[in-house]
């Protein structure tokens, strides 16, 4: 029990598309993290398997079932809500109680008592049960959200952006237990967020979602590291990925070298493989991409371009620094420690492997092109 | 702590209050006026300058609710226990039909999207500014064709012209209140659409309900055309009960005034007990601002 299926599934609001021929596959107890920028789909997407939306084309099977035209409470799913969605009038027992309480199950007294407890110890809100939700932190409330969603035992948890409102300290605490939930409870969960670092560090696969469309789905590695397209390169990954067109020229004896647009100084070479597919998949011209962790700093002899500090931002753990190539300026992180001036001139270089070939007309992965 | 103000500000403030005062003398002066009537012997009424000191008397009270008005001149029986009564029945009926209709009513108007919806909510509130006398003359006629006059159920009928439209019209805007993701969790909870509209959004509409049935009670209680014209001895309100007391020998102002005031009780109790459900802050919390 707990696959979810959508066969195309197009949903429109009106003219405008609201996600369109979704066609993917979530296994049972699976976690799967559907990322993207907001108003790319994903609550659609959601809400779509919650039966709060229909589906305008398309068929979505849950447990195998055809559910199109299934009402909410037709279907076995739990939500939680970005505005966690509590009710204000309840207390915090009954809250999670709703759920249990429904005509539809005609669950004993007892039982849900027992139930809520057990959910709410398991949360540590167990305190809280004689308050509204009014008397709540952010934290609090997200709890009971969750708590209200897992006191049952639905085919499927949808999990909208539930940890974009708690503050940071708690998120991470959170996003730990929430692994840990999901192992214990065994349950199927598609997880919403707009949160990268969020949705790769959780999900066991992840699907990147833009204008309605699925982009790719696969393993948080290769989302990571072996991005479709330079949509799934920037979005995920902070700084954002720097992505600049060039030149694929001769370099000494057979080799290849990428010259960066508008930078004639700055040369990058490429790895046996990358040569490879250059010289299959490209006709002279090339994107190229790499992170700004990838840019290293190196001794003067060893640099394949040299730039100056146009800016440098030292938070806690790291440093953003942005580097003035000729004009054109590039994302670098660096250790936190360390302090750079503005001015100064600095020695870098790519490694090869670090580096994203795109191709120019689709910005399509050289890898994944036909 | 105090507040520092100017000399400036202070005379200011005195105005404006001074202002305020006046004002506030102004509209609460016939309240007042009536009120001490009431209490006023007729010889007490209807001496010039009224005298500010007299001695209250309970006498209006006991004749009026005895049955038996008028004193030495132009004795008259008055039924205004039964006027109450049908006061009562009637604006309290008026405003239980328009609660009935108008709750489901205002939640398809709030909630849902449909053809004309903003057209109908439109002419629900046109019933209110328009003239009863407008259209009294095609009223009539149906509740004569129709057997309705003088009855309770005409009377509460026609009242929904002025109860309705302000339940919707206040109703409204508390629905869309209510956040829609509170009924979609509850839809998830698995419960049907009835079920989750009685469990989460009446609960959070209750002040609402209160505030407008309150209003809408106050002017089905205070209306007067509707009953006179479609109305009859059987089924004669206070206010149009009053009218008896002005007869061709005499005006009985005293009886008037007791009338008066017996008949602003109930609303003021009403107003004093629906205070606290007229407060909004139920709603606060539920969701993420």
């Amino acid at each position: 029990m707990g696959t979810v299926v959508f066969d195309n599934v197009t949903k429109m609001y009106g003219d405008t598309v609201g996600i369109q021929g979704l066609s993917l596959e979530i296994k049972e107890e699976e976690f799967f993290v559907l990322v993207g920028p907001s108003g790319a789909g994903k609550t659609t997407t959601l809400k779509t398997v919650a039966g709060l939306l229909t589906p305008s084309e398309g068929r979505l099977y849950i447990d195998g079932k055809l559910s199109n035209l299934l009402k909410p409470d037709e279907r076995n799913v739990s939500m939680t809500f970005e505005s966690y969605a509590l009710y204000p009038h309840f207390t915090v027992y009954e809250n999670i109680a709703n759920p249990l309480r429904s005509p539809k199950f005609g669950i004993p007294v007892d039982k849900i008592d027992a139930e809520v407890r057990r959910i709410s110890r398991l949360l540590e809100i167990d305190h809280l049960l004689d308050r509204r939700p009014g008397e709540l932190s952010g934290g609090q409330k997200q709890r009971v959200s969750l708590g209200r969603a897992m006191v049952r035992r639905p085919s499927v948890f949808l999990l909208d952006e539930p940890l974009s409102h708690v503050d940071a300290k708690v998120r991470h605490r959170m996003r730990v237990e929430l692994n840990h939930l999901q192992r214990e409870l065994n349950t199927t969960t598609i997880y919403v967020t707009h949160d990268y670092v969020e949705g790769l560090s959780l999900g066991d696969r992840v699907g990147v979602i833009n204008n309605g469309q699925l982009v790719q789905v696969d393993t948080p590695r290769t989302i990571y590291h072996s991005p479709i397209n330079e949509f799934v390169g920037q979005h995920v990954g902070f700084p954002e990925m720097d992505i600049v067109g060039a030149d694929v020229v001769n370099g000494q004896g057979k080799n290849l070298q990428l010259a960066v647009d508008n930078v004639p100084s700055m040369r990058l070479s490429v790895s046996k493989e990358q040569r490879e597919l250059l010289r299959a998949k490209s006709n002279g011209r090339i994107r190229v991409g790499f992170r700004p962790q990838s840019v290293q700093i190196v001794p003067e002899r060893e640099a394949q371009f040299k730039g100056t500090v146009y800016a440098f931002n030292p938070f806690v753990t790291y440093g953003v620094l942005i580097l003035e190539v000729e004009g054109t300026q590039f994302n670098l992180l660096t250790e936190a420690y360390k302090h750079f001036e503005v001015g100064e001139t600095l020695a870098c270089r790519i490694a090869p492997e670090d580096l994203y070939l795109f191709d120019e007309q689709s910005s399509i992965n050289l890898t994944y092109l036909e | 702590m105090a507040e520092v103000r100017t000399p400036r500000e202070r005379i200011t403030d005195y105005i404006l209050n001074g202002i305020l005062i006046v004002i506030f003398t102004g509209f609460l002066f016939p309240v007042l006026w009536v009120f001490s009537l009431a209490f006023k012997t007729r010889s007490d009424i209807l001496t010039w300058p009224p005298p500010l000191l007299f001695t209250p008397t309970l006498e209006n009270f006991t004749s009026l609710l005895g049955g038996l008005v008028g004193g030495t001149v132009g004795r008259a029986t008055v039924d205004f226990i039964g006027n109450f009564a049908n006061s009562l029945i009637i604006s309290s009926g008026a405003v239980l039909v328009s609660i009935l209709v108008g709750v489901p009513a205002t939640y398809a108007i709030a909630r849902f999207k449909f053809k004309g919806k903003e057209d109908l909510a439109f002419t629900i509130l046109s019933f209110r500014f328009a003239p009863e006398l407008m259209v009294i003359i095609p009223i009539y006629v149906f509740f004569q064709e129709l057997r309705l006059l003088d009855t309770y159920i005409g009377l509460i009928w026609v009242y929904q012209l002025i109860t309705l439209p302000m339940i919707i019209w206040i109703l409204r805007g508390y629905i869309e209140d209510v956040s829609r993701e509170l009924e979609e969790a509850c839809r998830i909870d698995g419960y049907g659409q009835v079920r989750t509209f009685m469990r989460v959004v009446l609960p959070l509409i209750r002040p609402g309900i209160a505030a407008s049935s309150l209003l809408a009670f106050i002017y089905a209680w205070n209306n007067f055309v509707f009953a006179v014209l479609l109305g009859g001895s059987r089924t004669a309100p206070v206010t149009v009960g009053a009218m008896q007391f002005i007869s061709a020998d005499a005006l009985r102002f005293g009886d008037m005034a007791a009338a008066i005031v017996l008949a602003a009780l109930p609303a003021l109790l009403l107003a004093i007990y629906s205070q606290k459900h007229l407060i909004r802050g139920l709603s606060l919390g539920a969701v993420k601002e």
